[in-house]
């Protein structure tokens, strides 16, 4: 269920990012692959809280 | 001339004898079409796909009872930037949900919150298609 959420979260970044991105460029392929990265970037920034919060619990 | 810019100036021009009020209906109605009506094809197909899918997933996953005026209203408003689905998933479901729906707390029913995420995603897809026939209309004046 937890993973069911989390993958649910992700899909609709991606569509978010499609949308806003479609919006402002006007080569479709531009648009999947700037979307692409915008996905990318959100999804590293992500992982990347979830590392910071579990060493912070683990120093505290 | 690169080929991006020449596409895009190709754009402006078909955008140019295109109303924009007509642009910005037909946006709402159905999402992609008012960017399919200013000749953006394939942007018209990416906006439709990413936002129809947002919406038939958050209606499949509220067990079809996520669109109802009475029960959630403030989520309906949101639902309705997106008209023509919003629309037809009330004709079919008659805007009637059982015991289940009326137990779904909006903050919490992630259904709900992806039909409203589609729904206001399609006012800011409408506003695009608004203002790139307006923009069209100007230059080619």
């Amino acid at each position: 269920m937890k993973a069911l959420n989390v993958l649910l979260f992700l899909l609709i970044c991606l569509v978010v990012s499609v949308v806003s991105l479609a919006i402002k460029h006007d080569d479709p392929r531009k648009i999947l692959l700037a979307s692409l990265k915008l996905f990318a970037m959100i999804v590293g920034g992500i992982f990347l809280f979830c590392v910071v919060i579990q060493v912070l619990q683990a120093a505290i | 001339m690169t080929e991006q810019e020449a596409r895009a100036e190709k754009g402006a021009v078909r955008a140019g004898k295109k109303i924009p009020e007509l642009a910005a209906v037909l946006a709402w109605l159905m999402p992609g079409l008012g960017h399919y009506y200013l000749g953006q094809r394939s942007k018209a197909v990416i906006l439709f796909c990413a936002i129809l899918l947002a919406f038939v997933l958050g209606v499949i996953l509220a067990d079809f009872e996520a669109v109802s005026i009475p029960e959630h209203k403030y989520a309906f408003f949101a639902q309705m930037g997106s008209g023509g689905p919003t629309l037809l998933t009330l004709f079919i479901t008659g805007g009637e949900i059982g015991e289940k729906g009326r137990a779904i707390d909006p903050l919490n029913s992630i259904g709900l919150l992806y039909t409203m995420v589609a729904g206001l995603l399609n006012y800011v897809v409408a506003c695009d298609a608004y203002e790139r026939a307006a923009r069209g209309r100007h230059e080619s004046a």
